[in-house]
């Protein structure tokens, strides 16, 4: 019998269940961020658009995805 | 000829009598029965850790009710950005910076509150300081906060199209730097709040807020309370530029000492305190490469920024966004990168003021387009000119500029200023300089992730008929909003001004956003907009089916009910009955045409109480309201500015002449209230160019935490400002109308750079521009040289290809 | 212990216990509930807390409560006469020189005593009588554009008042 591994992300706050393997732009790209105009933040780290999908997620990874056009 | 009856009039400001008579109630006019006064005790070192606190001295002392220290308030983070709740009520293991709220104080006088504070005892540990963004930044500094590793609070790098590509294709290249310091937005009132629980434990906080709503969920949250159960009031309120917007210690412990002592507790910040909580403009370096091709069309903007914070987050995630995004317009720019950094260091905490992360950015930016125009010998009006983006164009970055009003300003700005004349005409030590700038209405999020309403807006019409309610949560902290947005009710309705009485600034009466990012005009105008819209409609649904006209046939205007040419409108029964009811009142309608009073009585009678809501969400988020579902903000406010200034050759002492100030504002709502936000936009630009600065001693304490040292434009400062409204329409705004309150700051310190180099021939890279800067780079014939931005040791690394 | 303190606020005589060390400003604020006299710093250097002592503008937050003893204080509240606005505060309205309005009682004030001692002031003049008021809403333009608009209404009414006298 196949045994799916899972992890768990935080994802702004909130812990997240998803299937490893699994990229930063991949969960992204599943929860439906609007990624292009977000801050996105990988354990207290800012990621670069073109360097998401080379970050491979752990277990009790933190990510904030921050939308910063919040306060002129 | 306005098409409009009310806006755009010059009508007096609903609040101006009451303020010029002082009856207007501001938070430290109110005074509750059993009211205490507290005090905050606040940290003298600006890095330590806390050993030990002791109070039983101030516990014991007579007329104290509430003494509080960490151990006796919740420990639930607060901030601003849900991913930056990063500041305790009051300081739990360190402090932070000269300033950092220690423990409180509740007694039944102010004398009382400070003498307690004087009797506690803190033990604190010293540790090293790190004053400036480098030092923080450097490795094996120690970490100032538990949360920012490296002691980086934000960073944000972005990349439009190709730079490098297009380095190659430039012909003329421009690099520069400008630097600028901490600065205070200075309001004239104090931060001040007031809280009390009634005995079912509602609590209300009246507080000198730019925002309601913002506070009130912060102080929900921290308090562990539901958010209906906390209502926030701002009374009048003397200025807020900023700083206000968010909640702050203060205000959490003024309702933390209410809640310990049972209690109301008043809290009134001493000019001292304002500079030391801040949230005014960060520190900022900038570095930028701006390239052209032959013909001046720019190509590219390589931007480095780096800002130095403060002890906390505050607004500086979007500060540090802003710094860069910004300048994808009001020009023509393919190619754009930016990489901005924010760190930490132990001094007061930086926020948004006025213009947010833009302004210092701008100045750069606008300088280096002078730059550019001199190696290619254009005007440097000619050369912003040509490269100006049009209505309906996009940005590199997605800002979808609806409406932009950018030619017509800087036509009227060179138009009006002489400027063919002047340039380069002037003698030696006299010189005029042009900028331009623009500005968000509104951002397109809100600070927290959701789906919320940015404004709703209720409309309820008196029974007796003529006098509509408006009831907001819209926060008028001076620059008229009131008003304003009184004035769309009334031109939506078609009823006289002094017909509409508004309620404003209370969690209570409807959600809001409050005052920042030049949102209210265009958000909240929607919202009471369209409510207006619906309890007009709801009136001539009724006159309609009683007097058997059809509703398209009637309009309401300047307070009558009027039917199209042509129709006839027997109304005589209705009047007869409304006279009936109204017997011995001496002002009963006579022979005119129906009157709105008559109208929405009859409206009562038949349906109850009229009454409406109407809401804004912007189009991103699935709001109704049009505007492309791209970028930042629903519309953008421009602006273009001419400073014509002296120098004197020996002292460097400046003098400015005359601004001409020009900005596209949509739809002008109250044609004074515009000039005025210009005019205030102009003068606070002033100061933050030529005298502004807080400065810190090598201990952390600030030097100039006064009026008299912190030096801002008084009357004899101030030159003449002739100011241009432009109005493009703007389609995404009610009635057309965008912003004015923050883009007009924009231009001012790069028209004053670009004014000074015309004066002395040199590009000045250091702000404030004080005399003494000044008299050492015309000595030296050079600018003194600004800071980089592009740190050392940070693991920084340029974006290659 | 406190002092019995007597002076005369807006034409009328009050009477007050203060202590030694409390300020005009403070004292026409917390115990005669002019609330109208606001406080900007403290420190005197912003002026808000303006109000005139036997007719000199002053800042109250560096008098001495005591130092009114026997005086008189007209703060913004008496600056009106009856219901309407005194001319200079009407001007204030009128041209748009009040925003957030909280330097506009010390700004009016002064404003005042400018016009009562020198009814034709410059430009200059003005700015030179204001500078002492801070501003951070307006840039000061309307509020000198007010100040030279109620120095032309005081002169037309002065003449209209003048002229009706004639025989």
């Amino acid at each position: 019998m196949a045994e799916t591994t899972a992890l768990t992300v935080i994802v702004n706050g909130e812990p997240h269940r998803a299937a490893v393997p699994l990229t930063l732009l991949e969960l992204l790209e599943q929860l439906g961020e609007p990624i292009d105009k977000a801050v996105i933040e990988h354990n207290g780290r800012y990621v670069r658009r073109p360097e998401l999908d080379g970050v491979d997620l752990s277990d009790g990874d933190r990510v904030e995805v921050i939308l910063p056009a919040f306060g002129g | 000829m306005s098409r409009h009856r009310i806006l755009g009039t010059r009508a007096p400001r609903l609040d101006a009598a009451a303020k010029a008579t002082g009856r207007a109630v501001y938070t430290d006019d109110i005074s509750l029965p059993g009211m205490l006064h507290g005090a905050i005790l606040q940290s003298p070192v600006a890095h330590a850790r806390i050993l030990s606190i002791d109070t039983t001295r101030a516990k014991a002392l007579p007329g104290v009710e509430a003494v509080l220290t960490a151990a006796d308030v919740p420990d639930r983070l607060f901030g601003v950005s849900p991913a930056r709740y990063d500041e305790n009520v009051l300081a739990i293991e360190k402090v932070l910076y000269v300033g950092d709220e220690v423990a409180a104080v509740a007694a039944v006088n102010l004398e009382t509150a400070r003498e307690a504070l004087a009797l506690i005892d803190v033990q604190y540990e010293p540790l090293p300081l790190l004053l400036n963004a480098r030092e923080a930044l450097a490795e094996g500094a120690i970490q100032i906060h538990p949360i920012y590793e490296g002691n980086v609070s934000g960073r944000v790098q972005q990349e439009f199209g190709d730079v490098d590509a297009a380095r190659e294709q430039a012909t003329v290249i421009c690099s520069g730097r400008l630097d600028s310091e901490m600065q205070d937005a200075a309001f004239l009132e104090p931060q001040v709040a007031i809280a009390e629980f009634d005995a079912q434990g509602n609590l209300t906080l009246t507080s000198s807020t730019q925002s309601v709503h913002y506070i009130q969920r912060t102080v929900a949250m921290v308090l562990g309370m539901p958010v209906g159960k906390v209502r926030v009031i701002k009374p009048a309120v003397g200025g807020g530029f900023g700083p206000k917007a968010a909640c702050s210690t203060m205000e959490l412990l003024t309702c933390l000492l209410a809640r310990a002592s049972k209690k109301p507790v008043k809290i009134a910040f001493t000019r001292e305190q304002v500079f030391l909580h801040s949230r005014s403009r960060h520190k900022f370096l900038h570095d930028m490469t701006l390239g052209a091709d032959a013909d001046g069309k720019l190509l590219f903007l390589d931007h480095e920024a780096l800002l130095d914070g403060g002890a906390y987050a505050s607004f500086g995630i979007a500060t540090v966004y802003y710094a860069g995004s910004l300048l994808g317009g009001p020009y023509k720019l393919p190619n754009m990168r930016y990489s901005g950094t924010r760190s930490v260091t132990n001094k007061p905490t930086c926020g948004a003021q006025r213009g947010h992360g833009g302004v210092i950015a701008r100045g750069l930016f606008e300088r280096l387009l002078d730059e550019v125009a001199e190696k290619l010998n254009l005007d440097p009006v000619q050369l912003r000119l040509q490269n100006m983006m049009e209505a309906g164009d996009v940005t590199c970055n997605d800002l979808n500029m609806s409406s932009l009003g950018m030619r017509e300003c800087i036509e009227a700005v060179r138009d009006g200023s002489g400027w063919i004349e002047k340039k380069g005409q002037l003698p030696r030590g006299h010189g005029i300089g042009v900028a331009c700038g623009f500005f968000v209405s509104g951002a397109g999020y809100p600070i927290y992730r959701s789906e919320t309403f940015h404004s709703t807006a209720e409309i309820k019409l008196q029974e007796d008929g003529g006098t509509v309610l408006l009831r907001t949560a819209a926060a008028d902290i001076g620059q008229g909003t009131d008003t304003a947005l009184a004035m769309i009710a009334a031109e939506t309705l078609g009823v006289e001004l002094d017909h509409v009485r508004v309620e404003s600034g209370d969690t209570d009466l409807s959600v809001d956003l409050g005052a920042y990012s030049s949102r209210q005009t265009l958000m909240s105008g929607h919202a009471v907009r369209e409510a207006a819209e619906k309890v007009r409609a709801q009136v001539l649904e009724v006159v309609s089916e009683r007097l058997n006209v059809a509703a398209d046939d009637l309009r309401i205007e300047g307070g009558l009910v009027l039917p199209r040419d042509g129709v006839n409108l027997d109304f005589a029964a209705l009047r007869t009955q409304y006279i009936k009811e109204h017997r011995g009142w001496s002002d009963n309608p006579g022979e005119g045409p129906l009157t709105f009073r008559e109208a929405s009585r009859l409206a009562f009678l038949v349906r109850g109480t009229i009454v409406a809501t109407g809401g804004y969400k912007p189009p991103l988020l699935g709001g109704k309201f049009k505007g492309a579902a791209v970028g930042t903000s629903p519309a953008y406010g421009c602006s273009a500015q001419a400073v014509e200034l002296s120098v004197d050759l020996e002292t460097g002492q400046v003098t400015v002449h005359r601004v001409t100030d020009a900005h596209d504002c949509g739809q002008a709502i109250n044609l004074t209230s515009v000039e005025g936000q210009m005019q205030g936009s102009v003068s606070m630009g002033l100061g933050e160019a030529l005298f502004e600065q807080v400065r810190f001693d090598a201990k952390g304490r600030c030097l100039n935490a006064n009026l008299a040292d912190y030096k801002i434009p008084t009357a004899l400062d101030m030159p003449h400002m002739d100011c241009i409204v432009v109005e493009t329409h703007e389609p995404n705004g009610p009635y057309g109308a965008k912003e004015v309150g923050e883009g007009a700051i924009m231009p001012t310190i790069p028209a004053v750079l670009n004014a000074l180099y015309d004066a002395t021939g040199i590009r000045f890279e250091k702000l404030p521009l004080t005399a003494q800067q000044i008299a050492t780079a015309l000595r030296t014939g050079k600018p003194v040289p600004a800071e980089s931005a592009q740190p050392d040791n940070i693991g920084y690394c340029k974006i290659d290809g | 212990m406190k002092k019995l303190l007597q002076l005369t606020v807006n034409t009328v005589p009050r009477e007050v216990a203060v202590h030694a060390h409390a300020t005009l400003g403070e004292v026409l604020r917390e115990e005669l509930g002019l609330t109208g006299t606001k406080i900007g710093c403290g420190e005197g250097d912003c002026g808000a807390c303006t109000v005139l002592l036997d007719g000199e503008p002053v800042n109250s937050c560096l008098v001495l409560a005591l130092q009114a003893s026997g005086r008189e204080v007209t703060t913004i509240e008496g600056l009106a006469d009856g219901e309407g606005l005194h001319p200079v505060q009407a001007a204030f309205v009128q041209a748009g020189a009040i925003q957030c309005g909280f330097c506009s009682p010390g700004m009016i004030l002064s404003a005042t005593a400018l016009l009562r001692r020198m009814p034709a002031p410059s430009e200059l003049d003005v700015r030179t009588a204001l500078s002492g008021n801070l501003c951070r809403c307006t840039g000061y333009q309307k509020i000198v554009e007010a100040t030279l608009g109620a120095a032309r209404d005081l002169a037309t009414e002065g003449e209209q008042a003048s002229s009706r006298r004639r025989p």
